[in-house]
C-alpha cells in the first residue's frame, strides 16, 4: 500500500491499479472535507443578492458575478485611508514580525540543541512550561505593561511580543538536535566562528522547520486583527478594514464579506504553496540524515 | 576585557556565545511574557477592581482559588470535559494524520496541491474567514474551530441532503458523521505537515536495505516508518495537546475569556488560567514521561 521509493536505485514496491484509484479517491474525499469552508467561501462571493439571502443556503451557484469583488472594492473606495495602505500596513507587520522571531528563535534553538552551558536544561524547561500557558493569562497584564512602554498604538506592540514567543524555538530546537554533530565538528576544525557556524551550517540545514516557523507566523500576523493595540486609523491592518466594512452592514455587505475573505485568504495560501515543497522535501539531503 | 575573552579556554567561549544567542529571545521573553506571567499570578491572589486611575488590586490570599476549586459549579466540570475531549480527541487526530501524511508522501499527480488542502482548515481556521461568516452572516456567535464545523453541517449539507430526500433521522446520523470527520480534518493539520517531514526525513537506504531482504511495505511501515517517527510523534503528541487544551472554541478558555472581559473579574479570571495551565503541566509532564524512553533516536 505505501509506495516506497528510494533516490538511488527507484525500488518501487508494487501497488496495484486498483490501490492507485483506491489511495487517490480517498485522498480527495479527505481533500473536499478540508476544501469545502474555502470552497464554501469562493461560492457566497460570487453569488448575485438574491442567491446569498436564499434560505437554506444553496450549496452552488446558479448566476455567478464578480459584483461582490467590485462592490468590495467601492465600498473601500470611500473610506478616507486607501485600501492599498491597510494591505501594506498588513504585509509590514507580518513580514516584519516573521523574520524577528524566526532569527532569534532559531538563534536561541542553535545553542540550546549543541551547546552545553549551565542552565540549559532549566531554559528549556521554562520554554516547554510557556507552550502551555495559555494567552488568556497574560493578556491583561502584557496591555497594562505596553501602556507602560508607551507602545500601545504602534506596530512595536504588535512585533516585539513574537521575539520572545516560544512554538517556534520549540520546534527549531527539535529540529537542530537532530542534525549530525559531526558536520558542527567538522566547521570547528576549519575554523569557523560560532557565527559563521550558525549562518553557514544551521541555519541553512535548518530550512525545513523554518520554514514551517514562517508559514504559522506569517499566518499568524496576516489574520490578527489587534483591535485592542491599534486604534489610529492608518495604523490598521487590512482584516480591520474589511471588518469595518462589512460590519457597517451586515446582511447587504454579506457578499462583500465573502469577498473580503476569499481576498484575504489568497496570500497564506500562496506563502504555503510556495514553502510547503521545501518544509517536507529539503530533508532528505544528503549531508544530513 | 577582550584578551581576557581571547584567553579563554574553547569550552567557556563556546558557553559564552551560547548566552550571546540566546540573549534576544531571552529579553523578548522575560519582558513580554516572563513578567505579565508574573503580574498575573499576582493578580490571581488579588480583587482587582478598575478605578479611575487604572487597576487596584486587594490581596485576598487563597480566596480565588478556593472559590475556583470548591464554590464554582462550572469550572471543575468544565475542566473534566475538556479533559475527556482531549483523551479521545488527540489519539484520533494522530492517527489520522500519520494515515494522511503517508499517503501524501507517495508520489502522485497534484501532490503538491493536494497537500496545500490539507493545509487549508489552519490557513483558515485561524483567519477571518470564520469570523466573517460566523459573526457577520450568520451572526451565531460562535467561535473556534469546533463550532465552526456545524454551522457548515447546519446550513450546506443539511440542504443539500434535504434536497435529496433523506429522512430526518438519516440527516441527523449523516450530520454527526461529518461533523466528526469535519472535526478531525479542521484539527489535523499542523499535525500532518509535521509527520511528513517526520516521513521525508528517514533515509531511503534502510527500505532499501530492508526490501532486499525481503520486508514487505506493511512491514517496513512498522519496523521502520513508525519507530522512526517517533521524536516527531512525540513533538505531534505535545503539540496536539496543547492545541486541543489552548484551542478558543476550549470551553474552559471561554470561561477564563469571559470572566475576565464580561464579568470584569480579572483577578478570579487569572487565578482560573492559572490552575488550568497547572493541570495542563501536569498531564503533560505524566505523558512526556511516559513516552520518553520509548522515542527511537537515529545513531549515525
Amino acid at each position: 500500500m505505501f509506495k516506497i521509493t528510494t533516490k538511488k536505485s527507484g525500488i518501487k514496491a508494487r501497488r496495484s491499479l486498483a490501490g492507485n484509484i483506491a489511495i487517490f479517491g480517498f485522498v480527495a474525499v479527505l481533500g473536499l472535507f478540508s476544501a469545502f469552508p474555502f470552497l464554501f467561501a469562493i461560492i457566497t462571493a460570487l453569488k448575485p443578492i438574491d442567491e446569498l439571502l436564499q434560505f437554506p443556503p444553496r450549496l452552488i451557484v446558479m448566476r455567478p458575478t464578480l459584483n461582490n469583488f467590485t462592490d468590495l472594492f467601492q465600498l473601500a473606495s470611500n473610506m478616507w485611508v486607501p485600501l492599498s495602505r491597510y494591505i501594506l500596513n498588513t504585509a509590514f507587520i507580518s513580514i516584519l514580525g516573521t523574520v524577528l522571531h524566526v532569527l532569534f528563535a532559531a538563534m536561541a534553538a542553535y545553542p540550546l540543541a549543541k551547546h552545553k552551558f549551565p542552565g540549559r536544561n532549566i531554559l528549556f524547561s521554562i520554554i516547554v512550561m510557556a507552550l502551555m500557558f495559555v494567552p488568556q493569562v497574560t493578556f491583561i497584564p502584557q496591555f497594562v505593561l505596553m501602556s507602560q512602554l508607551d507602545i500601545v498604538n504602534s506596530y512595536a506592540a504588535l512585533i516585539l511580543p513574537w521575539i520572545g514567543a516560544s512554538l517556534g524555538l520549540f520546534l527549531m530546537k527539535q529540529f537542530i538536535e537532530q542534525l549530525p554533530d559531526a558536520i558542527l565538528e567538522a566547521a570547528r576544525i576549519d575554523g569557523a566562528s560560532e557565527f559563521k557556524t550558525f549562518f553557514s551550517i544551521i541555519w541553512p540545514n535548518s530550512t525545513p522547520a523554518i520554514m514551517t516557523v514562517v508559514i504559522f507566523q506569517f499566518i499568524n500576523l496576516w489574520n490578527s486583527a489587534p483591535k485592542e493595540l491599534i486604534f489610529s486609523e492608518s495604523l490598521k491592518v487590512f482584516r480591520m478594514a474589511l471588518e469595518q466594512i462589512v460590519a457597517g452592514d451586515p446582511i447587504a455587505r454579506m457578499g462583500a464579506g465573502a469577498a473580503a475573505a476569499v481576498i484575504l485568504m489568497i496570500p497564506p495560501i500562496i506563502v504555503f504553496i510556495l514553502l510547503q515543497r521545501k518544509v517536507v522535501e529539503t530533508m532528505t539531503f544528503a549531508g544530513i540524515k | 576585557m577582550i584578551r581576557q575573552l581571547r584567553a579563554l579556554p574553547y569550552t567557556k567561549k563556546k558557553e559564552l556565545y551560547g548566552f550571546l544567542f540566546v540573549l534576544p529571545w531571552i529579553l523578548g521573553f522575560i519582558l513580554f511574557f516572563a513578567k505579565p506571567l508574573f503580574t498575573s499570578l499576582l493578580y490571581s491572589f488579588q480583587n482587582l477592581e478598575m478605578t479611575p486611575e487604572g487597576l487596584r488590586g486587594v490581596f485576598i490570599g487563597w480566596d480565588n482559588f478556593e472559590y475556583a476549586l470548591f464554590k464554582d459549579p462550572a469550572f471543575i466540570r468544565e475542566v473534566t470535559n475538556s479533559f475527556v475531549n482531549m483523551l479521545y480527541g488527540v489519539p484520533l487526530i494522530l492517527v489520522y494524520s500519520l494515515f494522511v501524511a503517508v499517503l501524501l508522501k507517495n508520489k502522485f499527480r497534484g501532490r503538491g496541491f493536494m497537500r496545500a488542502v490539507s493545509f487549508l482548515p489552519v490557513i483558515i481556521a485561524s483567519g477571518v474567514l470564520m469570523q466573517i461568516l460566523k459573526e457577520d452572516v450568520f451572526s451565531q456567535g460562535m467561535r473556534g474551530g469546533a463550532e465552526s464545523v456545524y454551522l457548515f453541517t447546519g446550513a450546506g449539507i443539511n440542504g443539500i441532503l434535504n434536497e435529496l430526500g433523506l429522512g430526518a433521522q438519516l440527516i441527523e446520523i449523516f450530520n454527526n458523521v461529518i461533523s466528526r470527520i469535519f472535526d478531525l480534518t479542521w484539527r489535523s493539520g499542523v499535525q500532518v505537515l509535521l509527520f511528513l517531514a517526520g516521513l521525508h526525513a528517514i533515509p531511503g537506504y534502510l527500505y532499501e536495505a530492508s526490501s532486499i531482504e525481503g520486508a514487505r511495505p506493511w512491514e517496513q511501515f512498522w519496523k521502520i516508518t513508525l519507530p522512526m517517527l517517533t521524536p516527531m510523534m512525540l513533538l505531534n503528541i505535545v503539540y496536539t495537546i496543547i492545541d486541543t487544551f489552548t484551542d478558543y472554541g476550549n470551553s474552559v478558555i471561554l470561561m477564563i475569556y469571559n470572566t475576565a472581559f464580561s464579568q470584569v473579574r480579572f483577578g478570579y479570571s487569572s487565578a482560573l488560567a492559572w490552575l488550568y495551565c497547572l493541570l495542563i503541566a501536569v498531564f503533560l509532564g505524566a505523558v512526556y514521561m511516559l513516552l520518553k524512553k520509548r522515542i527511537v533516536y537515529m545513531q549515525d
